[in-house]
């Protein structure tokens, strides 16, 4: 299985905690934290299985314990899931 | 250049009365017309400082408050009419300055899409402005009527006009609405106040208007460079402070107060990044308007603007 993005997302990030992130799919803008956006800009142009995804981002990613890493990670992907940012495929 | 003001009494009642009072106000025209008193001694007391268009120009919102008929008058309810067309219910003319007033904010907040507008308060000194977003009962009304009977200039009370890919305000000035508790904070924080007729028992209450053209430069149709984002919240209870807030949380906050950022879609995003780069964003809690005066002239970067 493989998440997705069908937005050409904004995003507007000012160095602080969170980033607006502008949904071009549905038009609507949410505050995520700058993990979650961080995360949302992986799925720029292409769908990612969730180690795909795990492969990509580690390398950048300080985190002691891959375990945590993938823990956040799952936890990140179902919320932008739920909030409609990201599809299944 | 002629003035409301300059009309003779007689000269303004027969005007009003036929639809011929076309009103500059910052880039659009108003033509109104009334043939309700209180409406008449309203416009007469709080626009006489206010451009008469030539009734060549074009005219962006023809507005009236008409009392039509023996019925209409007995019943004590009068008619808001845009172009000639009711879309709301009949008014009772008690309320009708105050439905004049709204109903002019009516027409920018359904009709003017070129410009990002947020339901905010503006203020200016000099070359620099405020942007005061809030929800009705916020405070941010009375303590933009405060800031302008201390010198600011109110560039509006209810819009915050953007064009797209600045951080400028468009000047719209028009009268400040109190409602309830805020008329007497106004009539206690200055006398020198000047008010339009009262609208007693509307869905907000008790509502007076208060004269919002208050310095030399108040009908400057010059834009504005907006400094600082303040939103204000009026509160008892609370310790009074004007603290600074996160860019993108005020990013979100300030596009739940726009009227159309959503319907601008990317365009409004794009809008909205540029303003809030370019503005320092504050909450500013308050229940003394001396306090909250102070606070606002205190801004950084704001002294000696």
């Amino acid at each position: 299985m493989k998440w997705r993005s069908d937005s050409v997302g904004r995003f507007y990030d000012s160095n602080e905690s969170t980033v607006v992130y502008f949904d071009s799919h549905s038009g609507d803008t949410h505050l995520l934290s700058e993990f979650a956006a961080y995360i949302m800009q992986q799925f720029a142009g292409e769908p990612l299985t969730t180690e795909e995804l795990m492969n990509k981002i580690s390398p950048e990613v300080e985190s002691g314990d891959v375990s945590d890493l993938r823990e956040s990670v799952v936890g990140i992907l179902e919320e932008l899931f739920a909030l409609d940012l990201l599809k299944q495929e | 250049m002629q003035l409301l003001g300059h009309l003779s009494a007689d000269d303004f009642r027969q005007r009003l009365t036929r639809g011929k009072i076309p009103l500059r106000v910052g880039p659009y025209i108003y033509n109104l017309q009334s043939n309700v008193p209180s409406v008449a001694a309203g416009i007469e007391v709080l626009y006489a400082d206010f451009e008469l268009a030539d009734p060549l120009e074009f005219v962006d919102y023809n507005i009236a408050i008409l009392r039509n008929g023996f019925l209409s008058r007995i019943r004590g309810e009068a008619e808001f009419l845009f172009d000639g067309k009711s879309p709301f219910d009949t008014i009772p003319t008690g309320q009708a300055y105050a439905f004049l007033e709204w109903g002019m904010n009516w027409c920018v907040s359904l009709h003017t899409n070129e410009y990002l507008k947020l339901h905010a308060a503006a203020v200016s000194k000099g070359n620099t402005a405020i942007i005061m977003p809030g929800v009705p009962g916020a405070g941010k009304s009375t303590l933009c009527a405060a800031l302008g009977l201390s010198g600011w200039r109110i560039l509006s009370d209810e819009h915050a006009m953007i064009p797209p890919h600045t951080a400028e305000i468009v000047p719209l000035c028009r009268p400040v609405s109190l409602k309830n508790e805020s008329i007497a904070a106004i009539k206690s924080f200055s006398s020198s106040a000047v008010f339009g007729p009262v609208s007693k028992k509307t869905h907000k209450g008790v509502v007076v208007h208060m004269k919002a053209d208050l310095q030399a430069d108040s009908h400057d149709t010059k834009n504005v460079q907006a400094r600082a984002m303040i939103f204000p919240r009026y509160s008892k209870d609370e310790r009074q402070q004007l603290s600074p807030r996160p860019r993108t949380d005020s990013f979100i906050l300030a596009a739940y107060h726009s009227f159309n950022y959503s319907l601008l879609c990317e365009a409004g995003f794009d809008a909205m990044r540029t303003l809030i780069e370019n503005v320092d964003c504050y909450d500013l809690i308050y229940h003394d308007l001396n306090w909250a005066v102070k606070a606002v002239n205190d801004l950084p970067g704001l002294q000696g603007a």
